[in-house]
């Protein structure tokens, strides 16, 4: 699936908000696995994670109130809910919910699922094309997951899951300082097996396909690696960040996680994080390309995003 | 050291990612012990296939392929006279 320039209007992505669970030192965390893989987290770079009591729908829709306070009331005409924590009730219900919660009754809404941690990537898929064919002018996309059972350790991506929910809006108008979506690209693979069982072909795999993916969306964009400011993966150990950028053909010096070592591996979130981290520090400038890499380890969305400045939404 | 001669572009690929090698590479040393770990193993197998024009199954996607520079050696050679004939 892929998406280039030249489609449709320009979607931008503003009004970057998050919550996120209690900030927890990972020797703190109860749990055995954890405990025992201390040494190995703190050298992948990593220190807390966030926990939450709270339901995924309800961080999602305290970090969402803070985006939609960012818009003029009533632009909002659609919400993409991206989760892969499994529902308190059913999708549905908890896609219900959430509406009420924004009291945005009437609002269409669409729960998206399917990608793990990358949920991101056909998050921003379904609001930009939403954008581009005119069926909304301004998406409401939020993030919100936690832990709910099993482990936060995550031995692929050497890193403790953490409870949060982010939100942006998506639209044709720049509400402030945005990002413009300028290609994407999603690609599966489910049929190469576990690390622990087939590590060097998930490995090889993992990485064909990413760069496959930023091929695609890099071509007719006419773009090389070298004419990105920074590469954001997710919230992975410093490992699996050398090799997410040796796939995508970007060095290790410019991959961009912020936050790390103190917020751990928010799910979809991570990515949202990071745009947000990058306005908040000025670390980029406007005009700088970036490419986000949401990813879980069966499926990779790349996204081409060009930073910009300036409204074009009025007051 | 042993006498195994291998073509000139599987020699500059595999110094440029056996960070541990110096001078020439013995083929019976083991490919670990000169510094290749899993991001390398990767890179090496990316690197082989684009610059040796062959593409390596799965099912030599395995460690005991990655053994020593002749394991990965006899693997590489089959596959380019396999591309070429």
């Amino acid at each position: 699936m892929t998406g280039g320039a030249g489609d449709g209007p320009s979607a931008y992505l503003s009004s970057i908000s998050s919550v996120l669970g209690d900030e927890t030192p990972l020797a703190d965390v109860d749990e055995e696995i954890v405990r025992s893989e201390l040494p190995n987290l703190y050298e992948q770079g990593l220190k807390y994670c966030r926990v939450s009591t709270q339901p995924a729908i309800t961080l999602a829709a305290e970090s969402a109130r803070q985006t939609l306070a960012a818009v003029p009331d009533g632009a909002v005409d659609a919400i993409v809910y991206c989760t892969d924590t499994s529902p308190d009730k059913t999708t549905t219900s908890d896609g219900w919910d959430l509406l009420l919660a924004l009291d945005r009754p009437t609002v269409p809404m669409t729960v998206l699922g399917g990608s793990g941690c990358g949920n991101l990537g056909p998050g921003l898929a379904v609001a930009r094309n939403m954008v581009r064919v005119g069926d909304a002018d301004t998406v409401l996309l939020v993030t919100g997951d936690r832990v709910k059972t099993g482990t936060r350790y995550l031995e692929n991506g050497q890193t403790v899951l953490s409870d949060g929910a982010a939100s942006c809006v998506v639209s044709s108008r720049r509400y402030g300082p945005a990002f413009r979506i300028d290609g994407l690209s999603s690609s599966f693979r489910v049929d190469i097996g576990t690390v622990a069982a087939r590590p060097i072909i998930v490995a090889r795999a993992t990485a064909g396909t990413i760069k496959n993916a930023v091929r695609q969306v890099t071509e007719p964009l006419s773009l090389a690696a070298s004419e990105f400011r920074y590469l954001l993966p997710g919230y992975y150990g410093r490992g699996p960040q050398a090799f997410l950028a040796m796939s995508a053909g970007f060095p290790t010096d410019r991959v961009y996680c912020p936050l790390l070592a103190e917020v751990g591996h928010c799910f979809s979130a991570d990515v949202l994080l990071s745009l947000a981290s990058l306005r908040e520090t000025r670390a980029a400038d406007d005009g700088d390309r970036l490419m986000l890499l949401a990813m879980s380890p069966r499926s990779w969305s790349i996204v081409v995003a060009t930073q910009v400045g300036g409204s074009t939404a009025p007051p | 050291m042993s006498t195994v001669e291998w073509s000139s572009e599987f020699d500059e690929v595999l110094k440029r990612n056996l960070p541990l090698h110096t001078g020439p590479v013995n083929p019976a040393a083991r490919l670990a012990d000169l510094g290749l770990d899993s991001l390398g193993t990767v890179s090496l197998v990316m690197e082989l296939e684009d610059g040796m024009g062959i593409s390596i199954p799965d099912e030599l996607l395995v460690a005991e392929t990655f053994e020593t520079a002749n394991t990965l050696w006899i693997a590489v050679k089959s596959l380019v006279a396999t591309a070429t004939a």
